[in-house]
């Protein structure tokens, strides 16, 4: 097959890695560090996970049906797992912070009603909105992001050779090249593409990963996974209105919609709750939660009080 | 159909499910397709498969296998700009296609396909030939076929992948040689 003219690596070249991943597997059923260096290689090209399970599938009809599926439990890593893992240790790069795992790391975090737009060393573009930090490791290899709280977008800028692989808690958010945002509550996130394509999945239980087109939103549980994703569309635009100090409320309830306004605010907001259902319209500028209280108000045919640095709208 | 299918048994559910129509899959993409590269469609599509959070959910993996594939197809040919999309590759050809599936051909494509790897692995090199029969018919684990042949495991194991590289390109040359004589589909459309 030789080289591929446009640099993608030949289908012949994957299909040849997985037999031997398959073949090295079957050798050593049930070895974790096999399985995470199988794992690590599935992830650096959406084609290989493909010649992957296609090579298995292969291999169980060789096999034959009497054959034994079950792994026995690794008792403790091979030599080869072994080898894996030092192959995964990682270059240390300069720059100030945090450390990833064994990585360097820079560190970003805005405060309450800060935003702050971060140029990545491999030309990417983060957005980190309110009250959200993150850090940020890049090695020879790949682009690791953990979001440690808050809400990011990030316009990926292409590198099919270093997955970009996004850390909220146990979840993660895997591009290419491609522009997505995810934002944190707890250990779950929601995962927003607004171009190409991501796979997401939890470290919980990483072989149920999703995968997300643009225009596409889904709730990663911890626990359970990616929820079923929802298309939004044009609504894509609305939900990160806050990469330019916005907020859209498309008709949420006025509960959630203070919710919102309180991420971005020290002074919090609180709806009286014969009021929360009401639903709402509009386009605020974030930080301005006393404008958002009046308009709110009125629309719920409600008042507006101000106490202790509190703001509340009652009846 | 209600039941899940748990992530151990995707790749069993694939070769049930999935592998018997790889070969009929190929030979329409061919004909459909002609300025895409199969054996990138296929990967891609598997990869697809491979990341649907509930399998069990296809209820007609032949039909979601090809539209997979077709959908990949036609973003490769806009990305292209180059090959225009006529009547071959379009959604009456994939009905045409499918339609297919109400000839005994489909309900062979299991069996058919266990004879076509059988075949493909009674043409290995000898002691490769040995060790993935040893397996199949005995099932007997890596190691053991070492101490039975008298071989490193290291010499088993680099068999086991040779030979399974080897039945992967066989099925993946199938279409061009055994599925020719269907080939004239295209006409059809």
């Amino acid at each position: 097959m030789g080289v591929a003219v446009d640099g993608r690596e030949p289908a012949a070249e994957i299909e040849a890695a997985a037999a031997r991943w398959i073949a090295a597997r079957d050798a050593a059923p049930g070895d974790p560090v096999l399985a995470a260096a199988i794992e690590r290689w599935a992830d650096g090209d959406t084609r290989r996970r493909g010649a992957l399970i296609r090579a298995e599938a292969i291999w169980l009809t060789m096999a034959g049906a009497n054959a034994s599926t079950e792994a026995p439990p690794a008792t403790r890593a091979s030599r080869r797992g072994l080898l894996a893992a030092g192959l995964a240790a990682v270059a240390v790069l300069g720059g100030v912070g945090t450390w990833i795992g064994n990585e360097r790391a820079a560190t970003y975090a805005t405060e309450i009603g800060q935003r702050r737009r971060v140029a990545l060393a491999d030309g990417s573009t983060m957005i980190l909105n309110t009250a959200s930090a993150s850090s940020v490791a890049m090695t020879p290899d790949r682009r690791r992001i953990d979001l440690s709280a808050g809400e990011a977008w990030f316009a990926v800028a292409h590198d099919r050779a270093r997955p970009f692989i996004v850390s909220a808690g146990d979840i993660r958010v895997e591009a290419v090249g491609t522009a997505f945002a995810v934002r944190r509550t707890g250990d779950d996130a929601e995962v927003v593409v607004t171009e190409g394509r991501v796979r997401v999945w939890s470290e919980a239980n990483p072989a149920r990963f999703s995968t997300l087109d643009a225009g596409q939103r889904a709730a990663v549980s911890r626990a359970t996974g990616v929820a079923a994703p929802e298309r939004v569309g044009a609504a894509v635009a609305d939900a990160l209105a806050w990469r330019t100090g916005e907020v859209v409320l498309d008709g949420m309830t006025l509960g959630d919609a203070a919710a919102e306004f309180n991420r971005y605010s020290t002074r919090q907001l609180a709806v009286e709750a014969s009021l929360a259902d009401r639903r709402i319209v509009g386009r605020f500028r974030a930080g301005d939660i006393d404008g958002f209280a009046r308009a709110a108000a009125i629309v719920a045919g409600g008042r507006v009080e101000q106490a202790e640095g509190k703001i509340r709208i009652t009846r | 159909m209600s039941r899940s299918v748990a992530d151990h048994e995707r790749p069993a559910w694939v070769a049930r499910h999935i592998l018997p129509h790889e070969a009929a899959l190929r030979a329409w993409l061919r004909g459909a397709f002609p300025g895409c590269d199969t054996d990138d469609l296929v990967q891609e599509s598997y990869c697809r498969i491979a990341s649907v959070t509930d399998l069990a959910a296809i209820d007609d993996p032949r039909r979601y296998l090809f539209q997979t594939a077709r959908n990949l197809a036609l973003s490769d040919v806009r990305r292209a700009k180059i090959v225009r999309i006529e009547a071959v590759g379009s959604t009456a050809d994939l009905e045409d296609a499918l339609a297919d599936d109400r000839s005994p051909e489909r309900i062979t494509a299991g069996r058919a396909l266990l004879a076509r790897v059988e075949a493909l692995m009674d043409r290995l090199p000898e002691r490769a030939r040995r060790i993935v029969w040893l397996r199949r018919i005995e099932g007997l684990s890596q190691r053991e076929i070492a101490a039975k042949l008298g071989v490193t495991e290291t010499v088993v194991e680099n068999d086991v992948s040779r030979s399974l590289r080897i039945v992967m390109a066989g099925l993946s040359e199938d279409d061009r040689a055994a599925l020719r004589p269907n080939g004239g589909r295209r006409g059809r459309a």
